[in-house]
């Protein structure tokens, strides 16, 4: 037996620096032997009448439920074939403040039966207990208030909901969860929809085993320890004559354990890609294994592994390079138009793809089925219709390589260590001089070397034969850029009429065609002339570039103005929808980082000529200010020249990502928009 | 005819068809009209083989012409324990007719139907979708099911949206005993084509060359307009309980077999109602006073198994368990009233904002929830309780279930009846607000609201329950103005037999006048504004149908800072159609501008000529509620 005495662990510490989304730093820990010093003073399934006052926590009572404890206690057992598997008891208890929060007690819990092994659950155990004067009344969870249910062949769920829960109840339960699945340990997120007084996990693991860990979230440990043990586990092995035999492993153990107490709520704000990134969490996954008497062998703890593994995983890598015969049936369905320009030939590609596959799921890094099945089907989730293109590139024997990231929704992903499950989407990348194209054929109005706003979510890696290159699609580097430029004239018979031409942004060029498919050309063209408001008759609407993905779409508007016959002319200078009417920071404090999912420059400009026996009576004053030092500005600027005016006004913003503490300088910098672009240009008749 | 026997059920339908018969050079042009899907061939069979079983085939194919009919490129059909599970076969045509695609059996997905909310439910389904991004292409389905009951039989309904034309559909019937079955017929013009072969009688409906129509605002549902036709079986089965569907008086004696003896109550609770109850003599105060109870001591928890989608767990169930479904909730109140010796009963709904529609001469079962009313004769009342909602008060329903038919159930059985409207005789908002001017542009007010029927429904949805800070932050979201800060509020429910909710807020809007050098701009609509902007057409084909009228009436009192005088003219602004009134004016005097606002959209159904005055007022409406008032500084 051998007796090692360090648990190391890798711990990937994030921590949020001013200016930038998250800073990933990794820290070596020899943890000590420390001794629990602060215990849990719970005592499960005794709720006493004093248990129920919670006065005298530091909570906040606005919230309708307070989870007075969640502890989870992780440990590996044998398992019946052969090896490990893990089991997590997680025990909690929850006070029901509010009737809206009695859906806490109910709870889902999803199991596997696969053949790569179970996930199930087990020995629930729960009741609520409710305070009648002096007395606690316990009802006792009950058989037949725990269901099974099954999905479909592999997956099912077990649901349990607890009896007579009111307002003021205290509900307690606890369950076992069975997995074989132990590449990656359950995470544990000490924060909630809810306050936690207390919130602990703890995990024995075997020397053999290693894991690395990340842990997020902004709120401190109270503790953090570990302890060395030592434990006998019995492994089912297949022996002769498919017998099994027990097999008894001892090994030397580690506990570890971290606590945290009153951790507030945490909610989900305007400007949020997911509250993932900053509630406080623990994840791990395996990086190492050290059988006895053999050498240690690591787990895709390296890029390099990682490589390795997804270039042979069948459902990934494997057979993109293959010598896919039958993929030729698919190339040659596709026109070619100039079978010399290589860039043309990738669009092509490309561009076929695209408008003939749907994508069924967005949200795979791994294929549900062959490349076959996904030409057979004309389906297949975004993993698959991006492997496809990158198998057809390859097979017309060009560098494509796969690039797997995560999107904004599903949170950041570290530079440092290959956390395999923070992954999940998949897109194609081609190389050609040097640099990389990237192409995304999952979505059906998206342009060849274009990508969705979701998917610029910092560190990505790409795939190639043999390394994984880190590649950052960087929110706080995109721009939109839109530009409006406003002409307004006296026509022949002196009336004011008008021409708007607004070349949009990209993002908001794929937003408008969306929507032209979602209500129709004739719809759109409606809805843009109502935006116009009603100081004005829209006589056409042009939209430039509607159906050519690739580049950015482009708004013609004429139009004439109304009531322009009055001795005095009262005039909005904003036409369309460049009128900042709104400020979109609406809450007046912030506790986590703003994440916008791009920078903006806005660029409008009015160019008004008056008509003939007026003159102007009242302009807005000239403006300029800063977001910060550097981080953006506002300017509006008006000039009259004899019977014109010209006004000019410019909103930039350089990144999309903003601190916590510049919320308040963020929310000020618009409210002076609002209130600036909501004044008036006033003309009057000569008297 | 031949006399079909059981085998020849498993036969498949024998309409074999000839190759390209769905090339898209077949269809006419008028079938293109308006049009996002064409139904191409449909035959459904419904063959009744007693009254605990029948037998359901169907095949149908359907062209998808663009994008927005990819719902129609797959299908899903549920079953439980009383429906086999369906076989389905499936094939892709292009637009020239060749097929493309045929599914195989493994590419039949079979899941359990979670419907989102309940704990519990024995419902699967059976599903399959087609890909296809190159429009049009055409998709044929064929289903078989046998189910064992009679309770719930399908319907004929060639069309599926106004948006589907139909080129050819066929409806069969097949029943073994022919006085048994109940037909309703709905916008199909014709008869049924019918034929005997000794007891087996076939009837045969049919539609062809049935075009698409334009959606049209405010039209009437499309199922109220589309032909359609209905079936009940006069004596059916359920998980093998039995019953009538001669009447709705058979219908709710069917319930009150499943409801028998489901309504003992453990004697604790017996007790707490003579507790609850005692001294009190006014019938109304008690019912507050259980419902209150029940409210507070039970929570909704769906559980849908077997029989459970019609029989109500009993009263002593909930009383252990302290949750309970609709019907379940509904069943335990109902229990606790009869302690208190007070008569209810056992009401189905069919509920949903929009579910209004009810065929009410033809009985069949049209719910899918389960309410108490309570008739209080001496009173000339009746008190409706949503035994699901932990918070309304006594006697009111929300938009889930207000203003349509139900099936009220007494010892007799089942009558047809109608739940209270909440229209625009009732659903109100009545505003008062008092504002000031700060010379800089900043906005005071003080805004008082009393509201009632359906927006009484939303504000107390909103309020009832939540805590301050959970309330403060969704009105710092709530209201349409660029920017303001709630200071304070206060809300009052008045949970009486007519419940309204007293609103205040204490509101700052700064910069909502915008200030220059000369002059003060505002807009006197501070937080009603409407958003409604409809075209007029040149012709219009179907009538208009308000179901969800109201009144509002505001009237704001601002005060200006002095030294503004009026500078633009203004004129006040009344507008009057069929189906909706509309005025504003002003009054200013010295530097206070009151400004009076009073709107009405009245429930009803109108001609469709209505239409274009409608879009026409609420044009002017729409520009009346933005009017900017311009007032400028003194000379001197």
């Amino acid at each position: 037996m051998l007796f090692l005495n360090t648990f190391d662990v890798f711990k990937i510490q994030v921590t949020f620096m001013r200016s930038s989304l998250a800073l990933l730093t990794l820290l070596l820990f020899a943890y000590a032997n420390v001794i629990a010093q602060d215990k849990l003073d719970i005592k499960w399934g005794k709720v006493a009448p004093a248990d129920f006052d919670l006065s005298a926590k530091k909570i906040d009572t606005s919230n309708y439920a307070v989870i007075m404890a969640a502890v989870g206690d992780l440990e590996f057992e044998g398992n019946k074939n052969g090896g490990f598997s893990t089991k997590l008891q997680v025990r909690k208890r929850i006070k029901i403040l509010n009737k809206k929060a009695e859906d806490l007690a109910t709870v889902v819990l999803y199991t596997v039966t696969s053949q790569n092994g179970e996930v199930q659950v087990s020995d629930i155990k729960g009741a609520t207990y409710n305070l009648t004067g002096d007395n606690v009344e316990v009802s006792e969870l009950r058989k037949d208030a725990i269901f099974t249910e099954k999905v479909d062949k592999e997956r099912g769920r077990k649901k349990f909901t607890l009896p007579n829960v009111k307002e003021g109840s205290i509900i307690e339960y606890t369950y076992v969860l069975r997995s074989d699945f132990i590449f990656n340990l359950r995470p544990w997120f000490f924060q909630d929809a809810y306050p936690v007084l207390w919130s602990e996990y703890s995990v024995t693991i075997p020397d053999m085993y290693n894991y690395v860990t990340l842990t997020k979230g902004y709120h401190p440990f109270h503790a953090k320890d570990q302890k060395r043990g030592f434990q006998s586990y019995t492994v089912m092995v297949e022996g002769d004559n498919q017998r099994s035999e027990r097999v008894s492993v001892n090994a030397n153990t580690t506990q570890a354990r971290w606590v945290m107490k009153d951790v507030p709520a945490l909610k989900q704000e305007r400007f949020t890609s997911t509250l993932a990134n900053h509630i406080s969490s623990i994840e791990f996954q395996l990086s190492s294994i050290r059988y006895e008497g053999r050498p240690e062998r690591s787990v895709m703890d390296t890029w390099d592994q990682l490589v390795k593994s997804f270039n042979e995983r069948e459902d990934f890598g494997l057979y993109l390079s293959r010598n896919n015969g039958f993929l030729d049936d698919e190339l040659a369905k596709i026109r070619f138009k100039n079978t010399q320009d290589t860039m043309q030939r990738v669009k092509d590609v490309f561009t076929y793809v695209r408008n003939n596959y749907t994508c069924t799921d967005h949200d795979a890094v791994y294929m549900d089925k062959n490349l076959r099945d996904v030409i057979k089907t004309k389906s297949g989730n975004v993993a698959e219709i991006n492997l496809l293109l990158v198998a057809l590139l390859r097979h017309i024997k060009l560098d494509a390589y796969p690039l797997i990231l995560s999107t904004r929704d599903n949170g950041v992903t570290s530079e440092l260590y290959p956390l395999i499950q923070k992954y999940n989407y998949v897109i194609c990348a081609w190389q050609i001089n040097n640099e990389y194209h990237f192409f995304d054929a999952s979505r059906s109005m998206l342009g060849f070397d274009r990508l969705t706003s979701d998917v610029y979510n910092g560190h990505a890696r790409l795939i190639t034969e043999n390394q994984a290159l880190a590649v950052t699609l960087d929110p706080d580097a995109l721009q939109e850029v839109e530009k409006t430029v406003v002409f307004i004239s006296p026509n022949d018979k002196g009336k004011l009429e008008g021409i708007l031409s607004d070349e949009l942004g990209y993002f908001q060029s794929y937003d408008l065609r969306y929507a032209a498919k979602k209500m129709g050309v004739n719809e759109l063209h409606k809805s843009i002339k109502k935006s116009m408001g009603t100081d004005v008759t829209v006589d056409t609407v042009y939209i430039d570039s509607l159906d050519n993905f690739d580049v950015e779409a482009k708004l013609n508007v004429q139009f004439k103005l109304n009531n322009a016959e009055e001795d005095i002319l009262y005039i909005s200078p904003f036409f369309g929808g460049s009128r900042v009417t709104e400020n979109p920071f609406v809450k007046a404090e912030r506790f986590y980082p703003v994440e916008m999912p791009y920078g903006k420059d806005e660029t409008y400009l009015l160019n008004l000529e008056l008509p003939a026996g007026y003159v102007v009576d009242e302009v807005p004053k000239s403006t300029r200010i800063k977001l910060n030092e550097n981080d953006g500005m506002f300017e509006y600027l008006v000039q009259v020249s004899g019977s014109h005016i010209q006004l000019r006004s410019r909103l930039i913003i350089n990144k999309a990502t903003f601190d916590a503490e510049d919320y308040t300088t963020l929310r000020d910098f618009y409210a002076f928009i609002v209130k600036k672009h909501a004044e008036q240009i006033v003309i009057k008749k000569k008297s | 005819m031949k006399k079909l026997g059981l085998s020849a059920l498993f036969v498949v339908v024998t309409c074999w068809l000839q190759a390209q018969q769905y090339s898209m050079l077949l269809l006419k042009a008028d079938m293109l009209k308006n049009a996002n899907a064409v139904k191409r061939y449909e035959k459904l069979t419904v063959e009744i083989l007693g009254s605990d079983r029948f037998v359901e085939t169907h095949k149908y194919a359907i062209t998808i012409l663009n994008e927005a009919a990819e719902r129609y490129s797959g299908v899903t059909i549920g079953y439980d324990k009383s429906t086999a599970a369906p076989t389905i076969n499936a094939i892709m045509y292009d637009q020239f007719g060749n097929k493309i695609k045929e599914l195989k059996r493994s590419d039949i997905k079979d899941e359990s139907a979670y419907d989102g909310f309940s704990i519990a439910g024995d419902d699967r389904v059976r599903s399959c979708q087609f890909y296809n991004k190159s429009y049009p292409y055409t998709v044929e389905f064929e289903i078989e099911q046998k189910h064992s009951q009679t309770l719930f039989l399908p319907y004929w309904m060639p069309q599926l949206s106004n948006t589907m034309s139909v080129q050819e559909s066929e409806f069969e019937l097949i029943v073994k005993n022919d006085a048994d079955v109940g037909i309703h017929t709905t916008n199909y013009n014709g008869k049924a084509e019918e034929s005997t072969s000794g007891s087996t009688k076939t009837y045969k409906w049919q539609l062809k060359n049935y075009a698409a129509v334009a959606y049209e605002w405010g039209s009437p549902k499309f199922n109220k307009r589309t032909p359609m036709v209905q079936l009940s079986s006069k004596s059916f089965e359920l998980y093998g309980a039995k019953g009538n569907l001669v009447s709705w008086k058979s219908l709710g004696e069917f319930q009150n077999q499943l409801n028998k003896g489901r309504d003992d109550l453990p004697p604790a609770i017996k007790a707490k109602v003579q507790e609850l109850t005692q001294g009190i003599t006014d019938p109304y105060q008690k019912i507050q006073r259980l419902y209150e109870f029940m409210q507070k001591n039970t929570r909704y928890i769906s559980i849908q198994l077997g029989i459970g989608g019609w029989q109500p767990f009993a009263a002593s169930y909930v009383a252990e368990k302290g949750y309970g479904d609709c019907k379940a909730l509904t069943n335990y109140m109902y229990s606790l009233l009869k302690e208190a010796g007070i008569k209810s009963c056992y009401t189905t709904i069919r509920a949903g904002r929009y579910e209004t529609h009810f065929t009410p001469e033809f009985p069949k079962p049209q719910f899918n929830h389960v309410i108490l009313a309570v008739p209080l004769p001496a009173q000339k009342d009746t008190v409706w309780l949503e035994c699901t909602s932990q918070s309304l008060p006594a006697g009111f329903l929300g938009d889930f279930t207000q203003n349509r038919y139900c099936l009220l159930i007494d010892e007799e059985g089942g009558h047809l009846v109608r739940t209270p409207a909440y229209d625009h005789r009732y659903t109100a908002d009545k505003r008062k607000v008092v504002a000031t001017i700060t010379p800089e542009g900043d906005l005071k007010a003080n805004i008082f609201t009393r509201y009632y029927g359906l927006t009484y429904d939303e504000k107390h949805t909103n309020v009832a329950n939540a805590s301050r800070e959970k309330i403060t932050e969704s009105l710092k979201e709530a209201l349409d103005l660029p920017q303001y800060d709630v200071v304070n509020f206060n809300y009052v429910d008045h949970k009486t037999r007519q419940p309204f909710i007293e609103e205040t807020i204490d509101l700052t809007a700064n910069g909502y006048a915008s200030v220059t050098s000369k002059r003060l701009f505002f807009t006197p609509n501070l937080m009603n504004r409407s958003g409604m902007r409809l075209d007029t057409v040149a012709s219009r084909q179907l009538p208009v149908e308000i179901e969800f009228g109201y009144t509002d009436a505001d009237t704001i009192e601002y005060h200006l800072p002095q030294g503004y005088t009026l500078e633009a003219a203004f004129k006040d602004v009344s507008v009057q159609t069929a189906a909706l009134s509309y005025t504003a004016k002003y009054i200013i005097a010295d530097n206070k501008v009151t400004y009076i606002r009073t709107m009405q959209l009245r429930n009803g159904l109108y001609p469709p000529s209505e239409y274009n005055q409608m879009a026409l007022a609420y044009q002017q409406i729409y520009k009346a509620d933005r009017t900017r008032l311009v007032f400028v500084k003194k000379e001197g």
